[in-house]
């Protein structure tokens, strides 16, 4: 053999790898073609800044945690207060920053919550089979028979308006559909030789199911999470609007809509209007970043 | 005939769950109705009685199961608040809800679905990106703050538009139906229809958003699933013009999600009408339950989740009898 | 004019988040009017890329240069061809649309909904029972009755040339056996000309004229079948009919080609087997070989600087 193809035969640089079907030159690629999905991931970026940072971007963080100051009411926006200041005098700018923690809080407590509760009954009812699936699955069905909004919103009437009992709520509506989608998933993956060889050499079952079943069954669920998210400001913010929401004085994006409503048509927008741009714009990140999310672990998707 | 059969039976199952759920989660509430009803100066005593007369005091089983007996038998319960028999409130509440969730899902479908078509035909071109962003923005605004803002301008502003309710006070015709839209136009009278429709207007628009963005996402998805398979490029190849490819040939494999999507449209519409009918002040089931939920009216909320899941399931099993008719690799067990 | 289609240094690139692939590499040849010529390669040497590209199957974002001729008259290179070419499938069930029969969908093609034309257009692909295969979907036909109904959609559009894409692949041998037979008839009594892309060298050398042997995207060794199976000239030819495993030599080691084949993103300078030959000098890495006459027959081509020029 007078060469070997490493020399004369130009290859590509080693590759390092991140997700099962991305580089980080690939990422970039996708980037590029895709700057709706760059805006998106900018804007999540803020959004959880803002989040994270509140306290120390605004000079009224009292006000954002809840102090009123009744003098200031009503203030359309100006140079001291950039987003005009609510119905008990509170900036709103510092109440949209804090209310960018309570949503925040409520979208990673709901995904959270939901993937843990339906990645378990799934990959159980998935693996075991059998009654123990039958009775899962009952269990599901009649959780996913609920329509939409109205479980979540049952579940926090009856639990009583609070932040901990939003996410509560729509966590309890959300699971199922979680469970379906690992359950299925898990149904195959079962059949796969390796897991059997697995059980033939006596790995113990709570090992195979979590080492081995579950991070393949996941990358559905990694896309809804996504959306999840987004949806679960939206979600909560409805919740928050018809008063099952989390209760005064922390600040709520939903919660201001509501207040605000009743000045909106007096001319004093400030309130609700702002409220509802931060929350349209959250949930159209967390929705585009979604999409980016498909597109990456689903070859399908992106038309190859 | 057995699918069908069996299909009820499991619908009848579902049903069932989500009372007894309703039931249970509705009696996890802290306040109690009683004292709520007897008022608030009332003394122990009375608040005793109001309690015994809405029969609480029972075991929670025996209420359900004296629940169950009355619902065989057609009544829904008297409600805590009005008094009134909620068989008959549903009468009037429940076509206002399904005028605007039909009307919604109806406008949904008839733009959204050429729009997805549309947008897929030219993947990746300026026009689909525009198209993308218009359906991801709008299933990304909140439907109760939209409501707000196209009151401000239509109504407010403008003043083209009513503010609130179903009709002007001054406007009259025969319910036959409750569905205003039928009435007024069975009144023969053009005034009657117009105010109908003005009041329609802006409760439909803001209801369409969500389930039209929805729609084009989900069948461009589809569409271009479809056109990406190798029975659309032997098609091209055969010298098919791509009009027809599209039309004929890739709408019909992508009818059955389209189908799924019809569901879940109406669905989310109904159970989702609530926050646009508190904005509008919208005289339907979800505002009836929204306020039987803050005053605690047991019967109520029960009655309404009910309906409302009735609906639910009725409704995907017709689209699955559809579907079955319309993809023919799909069989029906028998 | 014998010659039905020319192809001249076509290239065809994909553009991938990992760099761009170049399929192919500089495909030069030329079908005649009349033949079936085999297009024989491994996996991923480009040679169903090669007639996708001209039929314009190959996404937008693929760069595809170089020139074409049918007929004489030059074609584009972005799907030209379909106006007279026909596609078979390796995979018949995935070209047929699952939601419409088999009559409905022939229609569309034919551009008739007469029951007899679409009839008799199944009874030249030898579908037994027409009336009843039009009535139904293709998930209710076996595999072999779909191929047919395949061939049947290519005989509608009325084709000067048919572009077999591994129409045999997915099929059990006997029914291999039949379609090709198929298509041989087809090609003597309708006067068709075959392009027949396959990696199974036994199904080439039943049914084709000629063969084009595709090694990394470029076209290594072209002739007629029997002397290319015979005689061949290249050593990639060599090497392949070499591995092909035989049942006289039960219990010999399989003579497998050492090497990999070269990445599609990689540049290659020089010949694109050399580092795969055993034959290979220095010279091979500097320059890629041009197609020269060799061995006995006039039309016996092949890209190798080692070979004996034909006299």
């Amino acid at each position: 053999m007078s060469s070997t193809m490493d020399e004369r035969v130009v290859q590509p640089a080693r590759r390092f790898r991140l997700l099962p079907t991305m580089t980080p030159g690939s990422a970039v690629w996708y980037y590029r073609r895709n700057w709706l999905g760059m805006a998106a991931a900018t804007l999540i970026g803020l959004f959880i800044l803002a989040a994270i940072l509140a306290p120390w971007l605004t000079p009224f963080a009292d006000q954002g945690r809840g102090a009123t100051n009744l003098p200031n009411r009503l203030q359309s926006p100006n140079g001291t207060h950039w987003f005009g200041t609510d119905d008990l005098g509170r900036d709103v700018m510092a109440r949209l920053l804090f209310g960018a923690r309570t949503a925040l809080t409520i979208a990673i407590g709901v995904v959270v919550i939901a993937v843990i509760i339906g990645v378990a009954v799934g990959a159980v009812a998935g693996y075991f089979g059998r009654w123990v699936d039958e009775i899962l699955m009952r269990i599901t069905d009649v959780f996913l028979a609920f329509p939409p909004l109205l479980l979540a919103v049952i579940v926090a009437a009856a639990l009583g308006a609070s932040l901990r009992n939003t996410i509560i709520a729509i966590a309890i509506s959300w699971w199922p559909w979680y469970a379906r989608q690992v359950r299925a998933q898990v149904l195959s993956l079962r059949e796969r030789p390796f897991i059997q060889a697995e059980q033939v050499i006596g790995v113990p079952t709570h090992r195979i199911i979590a080492q081995h079943i579950v991070p393949n069954a996941m990358s559905p669920v990694w896309v809804q999470a996504a959306s999840d998210l987004g949806a679960s400001v939206l979600t909560a913010a409805g919740l928050s609007f018809v008063g099952l929401g989390p209760r005064p004085p922390t600040a709520d994006w939903g919660v201001m809509i509501a207040d605000g409503r009743q000045f909106v048509l007096s001319g004093q927008w400030w309130i609700a209007g702002f409220a509802g741009i931060a929350i349209t714009l959250v949930a159209l990140a967390f929705n585009l970043m979604g999409d980016v999310v498909r597109d990456v672990t689903d070859p399908k998707s992106r038309g190859e | 005939m057995n699918y069908i059969v069996r299909r009820v039976l499991s619908g009848l199952v579902v049903v069932l769950g989500v009372v007894t759920i309703t039931f249970v989660v509705s009696r996890l509430v802290p306040s109690d109705p009683a004292r709520l009803y007897a008022g608030a100066r009332a003394r122990p005593a009375q608040i005793d009685e109001v309690r015994a007369n809405l029969n609480l005091d029972d075991p929670v089983a025996v209420q359900y199961v004296r629940y169950l007996g009355d619902l065989v038998q057609g009544d829904l319960g008297t409600s805590f608040a009005t008094k009134r028999a909620i068989t008959r409130d549903m009468a009037d509440f429940l076509p206002a809800t399904l005028e605007l969730a039909l009307l919604a899902t109806l406008l949904a479908m008839i733009i959204g679905i050429p729009v997805g078509v549309w947008a897929s035909a030219r993947r990746g071109r300026a026009r689909d990106s525009w198209v993308r962003l218009f359906a991801v923005s709008s299933v990304s605004i909140p439907s109760f703050w939209l409501a707000l803002i196209l009151q401000l301008f239509f109504a407010s502003r403008l003043g083209w538009l009513p503010l609130a309710g179903r009709v002007d006070s001054s406007t009259e015709f025969t319910e036959y139906t409750r569905f205003f839209l039928v009435d007024s136009i069975l009144s023969g009278n053009i005034g009657n229809v117009l105010d109908v429709v003005k009041h329609l207007a802006l409760p439909v628009v803001v209801m369409t958003a969500y389930p039209l963005g929805l729609t084009i996402r989900l069948i461009r998805g589809s569409m271009l699933e479809v056109l990406g398979e190798q029975y659309v490029e032997a098609a091209r190849v055969a010298g098919i013009p791509e009009r027809t490819v599209l039309s004929k040939l890739a709408l019909k494999n992508s009818l059955a999600p389209a189908l799924t999507l019809l569901g879940l449209t109406f669905a989310y519409s109904v159970s989702s009408a609530f926050l646009v009918e508190a904005v509008f002040n919208w005289p339907g089931l979800g505002n009836y339950l929204t306020s039987a939920i803050l005053r605690v009216d047991f019967p109520v909320i029960i009655a309404a989740a009910l309906v409302i899941t009735v609906i639910y399931v009725v409704v995907n099993l017709l689209l699955d009898l559809v579907q079955a008719k319309v993809d023919p690799r799909v069989e029906i067990q028998p | 004019m014998t010659t039905l289609l020319e192809v001249d240094d076509l290239h065809v690139t994909f553009a991938t988040p990992t760099g761009a692939v170049r399929a192919v590499r500089g495909v030069t040849l030329d079908v005649d009017r009349g033949e079936i010529l085999g297009v024989v390669g491994e996996s991923g040497c480009g040679k169903s890329v090669t007639f996708r590209a001209l039929l314009g199957l190959t996404p937008a974002s693929a760069s595809v240069t170089g020139t074409a001729r049918f007929d004489g008259q030059p074609i584009d290179t972005d799907g030209a061809l379909c106006a007279h070419a026909a596609l078979i499938y390796q995979n018949p069930g995935a070209a047929l649309n699952p939601v419409f029969t088999i009559g409905q969908q022939l229609a569309m093609v034919a551009g008739t909904k007469d029951r007899a034309v679409l009839a008799a257009l199944l009874t030249q692909a030898s579908l037994a029972d027409p009336e009843r295969t039009l009535d139904s979907y293709p998930h209710e036909l076996s595999g072999g009755m779909r191929q047919r109904a395949v061939i049947a959609f290519a005989l509608a559009q009325k084709p000067s040339l048919l572009v077999a894409d591994e129409p045999t692949t997915a099929l059990d041998v006997t029914t291999q056996a039949q379609v090709l037979d198929l298509i041989a008839s087809l090609r003597n009594e309708h006067d068709l000309t075959v392009v027949l892309v396959s990696h199974d060298l036994a199904v080439i050398g039943r049914l084709c004229d000629r063969v084009a042997v595709l090694y990394c995207g470029r076209v290594v060794e072209l002739g007629q079948t029997e002397q290319v199976l015979s005689d061949p000239q290249h050593p990639y030819t060599r090497a392949l009919l070499q591995s092909t495993p035989r049942p006289d030599l039960v219990g010999h080691d399989l003579a497998a080609i050492p090497g990999l084949v070269p990445d599609g993103r990689s540049e290659i300078v020089g010949c694109s087997f050399a580092p795969r030959c055993a034959q290979a000098s220095k010279e091979c890495e500097t320059a890629e070989p041009a197609m020269r006459s060799v061995g006995d027959t006039a039309d016996h081509r092949a890209a190798c600087i080692h070979v004996a020029v034909a006299p």
